[in-house]
């Protein structure tokens, strides 16, 4: 545990102090804002009616939170091992008494560290709302959040097992948009199914994480949900591991 | 013999084997991760595993629609085609009669599919919590054939199908119009006659989605259609042709009664049929012939509903007489359950009139408020037929004094005596009373259920069912009369208004703190980070 805290220590303060985290943070927030600034316009030009829903406006935000999440993860995690493995740290890495696990765990959790800093800005905007307007649902505002912070930890888990399995930085980050591209779209591919697949239907709809994001969105905590997250991003960080062990053997 | 030792390294066979290894390895945690998942969706058919964290709790199942889903036994099949129908197309016509596409999509598209997403949440709902309900929502402006398969298979013209929910479950069937789950809705028209004034539509001031679909599910469950007997002739609240008549009726009929009024005089008996009579605040007393009709009805096992007003004499006493029950010819003042608001403390309105101890009135209790206006005293005599059951259902508080009343004997006018005024005692302070009673050789009991006053049929309060349980009050009795105990409940209520934000308010502090504060720090903090590297 104390090599896992050292370790974490470490990578938590290797990417907050580079630069490159937080230009791709001012991107994301960017973005972000100039989404969150169009969600509040008002749908009517009617003077009367110049008033947006806050529901709408969470759910928006969330959903494009998802989007964006394709392009910025993959960035943020590209060269975790990759860079390493390019520049030769990874062999000292992998020397020390560290297991691969808590390597590995220990760049994930500072990564995530960073996801979660990033999103804060979703109950930051909420916040404002408040204070110069009307309160939000901050139940709304919580559970959009934890969906967000969740999805983007499965994000970061396949952008790590990409980036395990090259040493070329570009190449990694093109293979973890490709990955995270079909974790988000195959499940939702299910909407698409004929009727009569109902069970396929069932079982691929399960993991439609943009479902997933409008349930949160709309204030709904499903445990389902967080299980299915929990489970995938479980399953890629023990795949990220084997395939670093599996450099010993060759 | 893992080591290659002419070409150094491992072997490739080595190599194959380890690659084979972290292969299967992977697939194995996948299943693990793929199957905890499925074990947890089943988990989650037995046990809700979704929490409602929204401040007005709005997604949580009401008790009512829990129930009801609870005794579903065989499929229930929701269909909803939403989209463009020939009611909004033809307000945005142009010169040449062809509907604007660019109107429709501006102006139309957010509202149908708004009703579309909020049906669609309930839907969602429904069908997490019973496994017997199947729905299939889909936009029939897209998917035109779909539209015409599924009117084929309703027997029924596409335009009946599109925005209409349509229930089905075992054989029978019953349709929602999109329109009548939204309230205060201005559709608008977009005259194609140049300088025609246009008026644009705009959103419903409220959305009735859940108590729409409750109804007509409850309605659904009942089965065939309840026939409810409206006794005509004595000039009561529901007389036929009246405003308050046709409401209620179509109140009625979309939670599965049916309204038919009647002049009892003219029958020579109560057919069988009849479900139940309804005797509706009659403003003259019932001819003898009348009562002997009713009293001959109740013994072969028929039900009877009567709202007696203190304001109109009555004479009710021959049919509740073998219960030991009697209206008392007087009216209830009581200044803990009368409304501030209201005209006095005989105008009674309160959440804890109802005594919570007959299913009629179990779900309403100190749960919503009831306006009963002035009522009557009911009193619950000693003496009673054998086996008779006496449930009071509304009570007045032990700070209740009765008024007593005459009326002139010819007009039939009121005089109140307020000098006469005393405490009301124990036994008379019952305002609405259910009444049960064997029949030999018969399981099919009689019933009667007494309402002191005609205000719980007034129709502002059953029309404003948000705010007043009057409209639950008389779903409830009705279904209990006409044994439908499982569709007894309180019906959801109105959805709250959506939290908006202004945009004129909101608009320059959200630009600053996404756009340029932000931003604007995690640039400056690379900046920084980059020339400290740097030096």
């Amino acid at each position: 545990m104390r090599r896992f805290r050292i370790l974490l220590g470490h990578e938590w303060r290797g990417a907050i102090k580079s630069p490159v985290t937080w230009l791709i943070i001012g991107l994301a927030w960017i973005l972000f804002g100039a989404q969150y600034t169009q969600s509040i316009l008002p749908g009517s030009t009617d003077p009367d009616l110049r008033s947006t829903d806050l529901l709408l406006v969470t759910w928006q935000s969330s959903i494009f939170a998802v989007y964006l999440m394709l392009l910025v993860v993959p960035l943020l995690a590209m060269k975790s091992i990759s860079e390493e493995k390019r520049s030769g740290t990874f062999e000292m890495l992998v020397t020390t008494p560290a297991k691969d696990h808590e390597i590995v765990l220990a760049k994930f959790f500072a990564l995530f560290a960073i996801v979660a800093l990033i999103w804060a800005i979703l109950p930051i905007n909420a916040l404002v709302l408040a204070t110069v307007d009307r309160e939000p649902d901050w139940g709304c505002v919580a559970c959009s959040y934890l969906a967000i912070v969740g999805i983007g930890g499965l994000f970061l888990s396949v952008s790590l097992l990409a980036s395990a399995l090259t040493r070329h930085l570009l190449l990694a980050g093109f293979l973890a948009f490709v990955l995270v591209m079909a974790v988000v779209f195959l499940p939702a591919l299910a909407r698409k199914l004929p009727e009569t697949w109902s069970d396929l239907r069932g079982v691929l709809g399960l993991g439609d994480l943009l479902r997933q994001t409008e349930e949160a969105a709309r204030g709904l905590l499903d445990l389902v949900h967080l299980a299915y997250r929990a489970a995938l991003t479980a399953f890629f960080l023990f795949v990220t591991i084997r395939v670093l062990e599996m450099r010993k053997w060759l | 013999m893992a080591v290659n030792r002419t070409e150094g390294g491992m072997t490739r066979r080595y190599r194959a084997r380890v690659l084979l290894n972290v292969v299967v390895a992977s697939l194995l945690s996948l299943g693990v991760a793929i199957g905890s998942v499925i074990l947890m969706r089943e988990w989650s058919y037995r046990r809700d595993l979704r929490f409602d964290l929204t401040r007005d709790h709005r997604y949580e199942l009401d008790p009512l629609a829990k129930q009801l889903l609870r005794t579903l036994e065989t499929p229930l099949k929701i269909d909803l085609a939403w989209g463009f129908d020939s009611d909004i197309r033809n307000r945005v016509l142009d010169a040449q009669g062809y509907p604007r596409q660019d109107l429709l999509e501006v102006f139309y598209r957010p509202i149908v599919s708004e009703a579309w997403r909020r049906i669609e949440q309930v839907l969602l709902e429904w069908s997490r919590f019973s496994g017997q309900v199947e729905y299939r929502t889909f936009n029939a402006d897209y998917e035109p054939q779909r539209l015409s398969d599924l009117a084929k298979t309703l027997g029924v013209s596409p335009d009946e199908v599109v925005n209409h929910v349509i229930l089905e479950c075992g054989g029978r069937r019953r349709v929602v119009p999109l329109r009548k789950m939204m309230k205060d809705m201005e559709w608008g028209v977009f005259p194609a006659q140049p300088g025609a004034e246009r008026l644009e539509p705009r959103a419903p001031g409220a959305w009735l989605v859940h108590e729409e679909l409750v109804a007509t599910l409850r309605a659904l469950l009942m089965g065939e259609m309840k026939t409810i007997l409206v006794a005509q002739g004595h000039g009561g609240v529901l007389e036929e042709g009246s405003g308050e008549t046709q409401r209620l009726r179509s109140a009625l009929q979309s939670d599965g009664f049916d309204l038919v009024p009647s002049d009892l005089r003219r029958l020579p008996e109560v057919s069988s049929d009849v479900d139940a009579v309804l005797l509706p605040a009659l403003t003259s007393p019932l001819s003898a012939g009348e009562v002997k009709l009713l009293r001959e009805y109740e013994d072969a096992g028929g039900r009877i509903l009567i709202y007696a007003d203190p304001r109109l004499p009555e004479n009710y006493s021959r049919i509740l007489e073998r219960y030991g029950v009697r209206l008392l010819d007087a009216w209830i003042e009581d200044r803990s359950l009368a409304h501030p608001g209201r005209r006095g403390p005989a105008d009674l309105q309160s959440a804890r009139l109802c005594n919570g101890l007959h299913p009629i009135d179990t779900p309403l209790k100190n749960r919503i408020e009831l306006y009963a206006g002035p009522c009557r005293p009911i009193r619950v005599e000693k003496d009673t037929a054998a086996g008779a059951r006496r449930t009071t259902l509304l009570r007045a508080s032990s700070d209740a004094r009765s008024v007593p009343c005459t009326y002139d004997s010819t007009s039939g006018a009121p005089r109140m005596d307020e000098a006469a005024a005393a405490p009301t005692p124990e036994s008379d302070r019952n305002l609405a009373i259910a009444l049960e009673r064997p029949r030999g050789g018969s399981d099919r009991p009689a019933r009667i259920v007494v309402y002191g006053g005609a205000s719980f049929l007034a129709p502002k309060e059953l029309a404003a069912s948000t705010f007043f349980g009057n409209r639950d009050l008389l779903q409830n009795t009705l279904s209990w009369l006409t044994d439908q105990e499982s569709a007894i409940g309180l019906a959801p209520r109105s959805e709250v208004q959506a939290r908006v934000v202004t945009y004129e308010r909101v608009a320059r502090p959200a630009f600053l703190t996404s756009m340029v504060v932000f931003p604007g720090l995690a640039a400056l903090l690379a900046l920084l980070l980059w020339l400290q590297r740097r030096s």
